[in-house]
């Protein structure tokens, strides 16, 4: 719990400051959505919500999406998040664990001196300095202003730099041609992918990704969704309340997806 | 002198016992178009020959507007044109730009082009799954129901059709 959280600390430094900081960020939401839904044709119908982005307007700093891993709520030997992810994204393997696909993995690690065994799910931790933008020789990896890292496959020549320089190991090659794909997640051989923290559901304002999706439907709770930046969402709330560590904190990189129980 | 006469009346016979055939043959001949399998709907999201042309275009632009800002509008979204577009067979089957079918909306015109695309080596190559539900508002037919506005209008793209090198 000695973690900060760098990008955080702006908007809750002290308590005084939040009521300020909230009701202008609210005000500021709604007003984007009442511009937004202004700005639609006659005929199209846009359900906005305060602080959501209009379908026509690009991704904003304002939001940093984040996922906080409670690990004592997961259980060891479930992978309900895993399933999950290679659903939503249609990941299918070819019985080859060193090179199929994995976007999501589950990691056990046990303490010697105590015995106390820690089970987490691992994936792309979508830091705020992600090395593998860094290293990527075409720009196809690339950090959304969201927070969200993604790759760009239309330029992604396949060089696999990125895989190396990811101190999660969180990124996958594609070795195989495949068809039917997801709609939604375009794949192909010879491009690098990685969890998407189901961009597409973001987009669509769902609010949630498979994995989290999967956790809270099985009651374990152990997985949560939301915007580091907003003081009110539930997420920052836990984070200010509990802590959340990063892992491999040592590196600066400022992750989006925090621990606790680690 | 006398046998390269003989070469030109011999070229000339060749010439007329040829090309004769070929002139009855040209009355009937049609230009060779390609069969472009019909879509879903009745109008496409903008004039047909601006379409023709320039549809590379749009969804050069609308792609990294999706993929780096998360614009996701479907006015010129890859997979709306595959939703309405591609269509399957009688059998219910439906036809794989990957796979060299030639009744893909897409083959159709990129084989007789002979243009290579490697949209579908990532991208689905039919319908999405949430277009196939009963429910879906593709299922009515596109050109009846109304487009997101989309971002940006032919007017923001310079077209090739618009450009004198271009122009037929």
């Amino acid at each position: 719990m000695t973690q900060t959280h760098d990008t955080n600390n702006s908007q809750r430094t002290a308590v005084g400051d939040e009521p300020v900081d909230a009701s202008r960020r609210k005000f500021m939401g709604v007003a984007a959505a009442t511009i937004g839904g202004l700005t639609i044709a006659p005929g199209v119908i846009l359900y906005a919500t305060a602080g959501a982005r209009p379908v026509d307007q690009p991704v904003s700093d304002t939001v940093r999406w984040g996922i906080l891993i409670d690990t004592n709520q997961c259980s060891e030997g479930c992978d309900d998040c895993v399933t999950a992810c290679n659903e939503e994204n249609g990941l299918i393997g070819h019985d080859r664990p060193r090179t199929d696909a994995q976007w999501i993995r589950k990691l056990t690690a046990k303490d010697k001196s105590t015995g106390h065994v820690i089970s987490l799910p691992m994936m792309c931790q979508h830091c705020e300095h992600p090395p593998c933008v860094d290293v990527c020789p075409t720009g196809a990896s690339f950090r959304r202003a969201d927070g969200i890292v993604l790759v760009d496959k239309h330029t992604c020549i396949g060089c696999r730099y990125c895989m190396m320089a990811c101190p999660y190991k969180a990124r996958s090659f594609v070795h195989e041609t495949l068809t039917d794909q997801k709609a939604h997640a375009p794949r192909g051989k010879g491009t690098v992918e990685s969890c998407t923290m189901c961009v597409h559901k973001v987009d669509n304002g769902d609010g949630t990704t498979a994995c989290v999706d999967a956790c809270s439907q099985e009651g374990h709770n152990a997985m949560m969704f939301g915007d580091l930046n907003d003081p009110d969402s539930a997420i920052s709330k836990r984070l200010a309340q509990f802590g959340g560590k990063q892992i491999r904190a040592d590196l600066g990189l400022n992750t989006g997806v925090r621990y606790q129980g680690i | 002198m006398r046998a390269r006469r003989h070469g030109w009346y011999k070229l000339l016979a060749g010439m007329i016992v040829t090309g004769i055939p070929l002139l009855l043959l040209a009355g009937n001949l049609q230009p060779v178009v390609p069969q472009v399998p019909a879509s879903k709907a009745t109008q496409c999201v903008e004039p047909t020959e601006i379409m023709r042309r320039d549809h590379m275009e749009f969804i050069l632009h609308q792609r990294d507007k999706t993929v780096h800002s998360g614009i996701r509008t479907t006015k010129h979204s890859l997979e709306q044109c595959i939703n309405c577009h591609v269509n399957p067979d009688e059998n219910g089957e439906y036809p794989h730009y990957a796979l060299g079918s030639e009744e893909h909306f897409c083959s159709s015109c990129h084989t007789y082009a002979a243009v290579k695309i490697d949209c579908f080596q990532c991208h689905r190559d039919t319908p999405s799954e949430s277009a196939l539900t009963p429910n879906a508002k593709l299922q009515s037919g596109m050109g009846d129901t109304q487009h997101d506005p989309g971002l940006f209008t032919i007017n923001d793209l310079k077209l090739s059709s618009e450009r004198p090198s271009a122009a037929p």
